[in-house]
């Protein structure tokens, strides 16, 4: 597959996708440049959506059809010179009836041509992309052909004949084809009046009824222009009275003119009709050529901006650098924990209160509380210093139990879990745990779910449930 | 060539949102473990940004500092005489980690400090400044490395921005960054890269390469963005259905109406989605409220004018062009009338094409049924409000984007609005599901999409650089 029919295909894709590229072909892209990773991509996705076997035939079916309609116009070039440039007994070329039928209309559409190739607008043919789906339905139908079952015939196809024949390469598509049809009938003119002339004798004459010898004159004078210049023997201008007249010039003369406005005839078709039009159909075939080489998929599209990340995330890889093996075994040894705390905890009253890491407004609540039930004043634990103050008064302290003082709000950690470890400055040492929130903790979701870590973090420290309150400005201890 | 490596160690307090901007960053759901409880994060996970083939940024996640207090205790007892340097005393820790086992965790933040280029120390602002903060920064401090304060959740209620910037610039921290992980800021984004390259001067043509692509990538999905709102747009719009003038056709043609308009919807949604790295589960309900309403052809538009006469000047190009060839055919005997015959014949086929569906509807009483401007005006509002919400959502927000309760009058609409209106609905063609024979005119569907891109670009959507 070259790059054009990879590219073609990952188009075909698209619009089978309907531009939301599935997340469906994963392989490792990250290396490759987003090209690169997009043609292994399509590689992938051409497994499944089979698109190049349905391009392949409709480009069979093309290329069927224009050949097939090259030939018929060959055959039309072929039979037109016996049909309308010859008279019934083969004897009297009209000159002027055959410039007329080869010449006059070529050049008239090759005048369309231009006009249609330089227009800036895109062609709007889609009733012929319509007829075409028909047609290539039926014929397809008649030969039984898998292809038009593919799941995507009918959108393939319409991508497949707007990319060739309207929007990308419809111009040069078109402009090959038409030089293409214009050569062969050309071809088959020429070759037909060579044969012709090689079997029979003709002459040429000019007949008109309205236009005058002058008229023929100066068509001769411009047509001869060119011959003359490359030595062909072919008619003045002056001859055109002579042309029809060889029953009156001798044998040689009338032979020597024959020639000559044969000559210029098979020059007039080859060099003015034939030659431009094969030129310009090799041009446009390099021209089809050259624009499937240069085709490049607008990346630009939603479609390939949603595959990029989709293919080259942010994230080149991931990697765990330092695993932790302690977790497995923590949730191994993870204990249910009750999910209520003491609504109704009857404080100790030998106990030493501390508040761990509590802010302004907390403290003050926390400090209300404590001085109801004790004469200490609350130590804040925030850092290494308060921490070494608050254990070495605890050491000195006669206080059997605890009471710490917490904020809901704040997630338990391992900071606070070895703090606590260490207040258990003597054996029988009971801690209490006093959570201090704003509101009650009804039908808020989020506050619940803090107590259940504030649970789970007391028990890891001997504080069972049962020695777990809550408190809020409200209702001092919540029931 | 070796690889050039930037790599940075994202480091704070449990439950500081470490995970969570580094998800946002990345643009990755799927990185690491978020939870709202100290000790999710317990590896030490990187995840490496490939700028090109030979550069690349990598970011570790660690675990919380949990117990600084401890840690910073058991480092400064170290002895000072044979560690006087903060990098020996780090070291000579991590070397007799074995002797703590309570503060693995925090052996591994340290190792993470010591082997990367650069720190992000992620600060929750909503948190009161407590004293162990400054444990902590001290411990950073003694790896001697650049550090960069991240504010996270800047957006939230009770975020204390100033409290925080005036402890760090005490403690000599004064180049901060501000970063919500769940509101996202683009801009906010692009300062983070940019405070590294004022420190990090070594890495600076790699961090201008980084913010380029980085730009590139939002400036190109919003662009994207915008085609598939536009897009649907005109879509919506051209889309119609023939029913009966009976109640029971009306009815059923309603419904068919409502589910192409919500398919269309439905669509668009999941390409933003795709677009923006989110997944349908991070949007609640967002069912389109759709009204019918009928549509008429105008004749007259100036619009339809235009396209009229250009047509019409067309078909009767390519009929009289079928007819010279008759001409041609007859040796001049018609005199022209083929040419004519042809060109007329031309412009009637035209406007059989174009016409005859809306001519034929209205002289049998048939109705063309077809989203209302409302509805259109509350799916242009939904879009606008889902990508607003799609490029400031970080991706590590667990709220899910509703669409619910949009109204047609949230936003002003653009000053060609109803223009845009007209021209859809006069192009049923440029909706594939409604089969209609009519020229497709997809350079027109396309003009129209990017002007209406254009609009979004210059008049809707603020800029967020």
């Amino acid at each position: 597959m070259d790059q054009y029919q990879q590219r073609i295909v990952t188009e075909g894709i698209r619009v089978i996708e309907n531009d939301s590229p599935a997340d469906s072909f994963n392989a490792d892209y990250s290396e490759l440049s987003f090209d690169a990773a997009l043609a292994k991509r399509t590689q992938l996705a051409e497994l499944r959506y089979q698109v190049t076997p349905v391009f392949f035939h409709f480009k069979q079916l093309f290329r069927r059809f224009s050949v097939l309609v090259s030939l018929i116009f060959l055959m039309i070039g072929a039979t037109s010179v016996s049909q309308f440039l010859v008279n019934n007994a083969g004897t009297q070329i009209n000159f002027f009836w055959a410039i007329l039928l080869f010449i006059v209309p070529n050049l008239l559409s090759l005048l369309i041509w231009l006009i249609f190739y330089f227009r800036k607008v895109n062609l709007n043919i889609s009733w012929i992309a319509n007829l075409s789906l028909s047609g290539v339905r039926g014929l397809d139908k008649l030969h039984h052909k898998l292809t038009s079952k593919h799941d995507y015939y009918t959108k393939l196809f319409q991508f497949y004949f707007d990319h060739r024949f309207i929007s990308y390469m419809g111009k040069a598509q078109l402009s090959f084809i038409s030089h293409l049809w214009w050569s062969c009938y050309l071809l088959g003119a020429t070759c037909s009046l060579l044969v012709v002339l090689a079997t029979h004798q003709v002459d040429f004459i000019w007949e008109t009824t309205i236009l005058s010898a002058d008229v023929f004159a100066q068509l001769t004078s411009m047509l001869t222009l060119l011959p003359n210049l490359l030595g062909i023997s072919v008619p003045h201008s002056a001859d055109v009275t002579n042309a029809g007249i060889s029953i009156v010039n001798t044998l040689e003369i009338a032979q020597a003119n024959r020639i000559s406005w044969a000559n210029l005839l098979i020059f007039s078709l080859i060099v003015y009709g034939l030659l431009p039009r094969i030129l310009l159909m090799f041009t446009f075939k390099q021209k089809i050529k050259y624009q499937q080489k240069k085709f490049k998929i607008n990346y630009s599209l939603p479609y390939y901006i949603q595959l990029k990340s989709l293919l080259q995330p942010i994230v080149h890889h991931r990697f765990i650098s330092d695993p932790d093996v302690s977790s497995i075994l923590d949730k191994e040894n993870s204990a249910v924990i009750d999910k209520f705390y003491n609504q109704h905890l009857t404080m100790p009253l030998d106990a030493y209160p501390l508040a761990i890491e509590l802010n302004k407004s907390t403290l003050l609540a926390a400090q209300q509380h404590a001085d109801q039930y004790y004469s200490i004043n609350l130590t804040n634990i925030l850092d290494s210093e308060s921490q070494q103050y608050a254990l070495s008064e605890l050491t000195m302290s006669d206080k059997s139990d605890l009471v710490l003082y917490v904020d809901i709000r704040r997630a338990p950690d391992r900071g606070w879990l070895s703090l606590v470890n260490k207040l258990y400055y003597k054996d029988a040492t009971k801690l209490y745990l006093v959570l201090l929130g704003t509101e009650p903790l009804q039908n808020n979701q989020k506050r619940l779910e803090r107590l259940q870590d504030w649970l789970e973090a007391a028990n890891k420290v001997h504080i069972s449930s049962s020695r777990v309150t809550y408190i809020h400005p409200n209702n001092k201890s919540e029931g | 060539m070796d690889k050039k490596q930037l790599s940075v160690a994202v480091v704070g307090h449990a439950n500081t949102g470490k995970t969570s901007l580094i998800r946002t960053l990345l643009r990755d759901a799927n990185f690491g473990e978020i939870a709202d409880k100290a000790g999710t994060t317990r590896h030490v996970e990187g995840a490496e940004i490939r700028i090109d083939s030979n550069q690349s940024i990598i970011i570790y996640d660690t675990p919380g500092l949990e117990d600084s207090i401890h840690l910073l205790n058991t480092i400064d007892q170290l002895p000072q005489e044979e560690h006087q340097d903060g990098i020996d005393r780090l070291l000579a820790f991590i070397n007799s980690a074995p002797l703590f086992p309570d503060l693995e965790q925090e052996i591994k933040v340290l190792k993470a400090l010591l082997s990367n280029d650069i720190i992000f120390y992620v600060i929750d602002v909503r948190e009161p400044i407590l004293g162990k903060y400054r444990d902590e920064l001290k411990i950073l401090s003694y790896a001697a490395k650049p550090i960069i304060p991240v504010l996270n959740f800047i957006e939230s209620d009770d975020a204390d921005v100033k409290g925080w910037t005036t402890q760090l610039a005490r403690l000599n921290l004064h180049a901060f960054v501000s970063f919500d992980s769940v509101v996202f800021k683009f801009s906010d984004e692009l300062k983070i890269y940019q405070k590294m390259q004022t420190l990090l001067s070594q890495y600076e043509a790699q961090l201008d390469v980084l913010i380029a692509q980085r730009k590139q990538q939002w400036q190109e999905r919003a662009t994207a963005a915008q085609q598939l709102i536009a897009v649907l747009l005109v879509e919506s719009a051209a889309c119609r259905f023939k029913a009966d003038n009976d109640e029971k056709s009306i009815e059923l043609f309603s419904e068919k109406l409502q589910s192409t308009m919500r398919k269309l919807e439905t669509k668009t949604l999941n390409q933003l989605l795709n677009l923006y790295q989110f997944q349908q589960q991070d949007i609640d309900q967002y069912e389109l409220p759709i009204q019918q309403g009928k549509w008429e052809l105008d004749l007259f538009s100036s619009d339809h004018l235009q396209e009229f006469s250009s047509k019409v000047s067309g078909d009767f190009v390519k009929g009289a062009g079928v007819g010279v060839a008759v001409d041609l055919v007859a040796a001049g005997m018609t005199l022209g009338a083929a040419a004519v015959a042809g060109g007329v014949m031309g412009v009637l086929w035209g406007v059989k094409q174009r016409y005859y569906d809306e001519i034929h509807a209205k002289v049998t009483g048939y109705r063309y049924l077809c989203a209302d401007d409302t509805t259109l005006q509350v799916l242009w509002t939904r879009q606008l409000n889902l990508l607003s919400a799609l490029q400031q959502r970080g991706h590590a927000s667990f709220t899910k984007m509703s669409l619910v309760n949009t109204t047609s009058d949230e936003k002003p609409l653009p000053k060609r609005w109803n223009k845009w209106l007209s021209k859809a609905r006069h192009h049923p063609q440029w909706l594939s599901l409604n089969n209609s024979d009519q020229p497709s005119f997809k350079g027109k569907k396309q003009q129209l999409i990017d002007e209406i891109v254009q609009s979004l670009n210059n008049e809707i959507i603020p800029k967020d650089e």
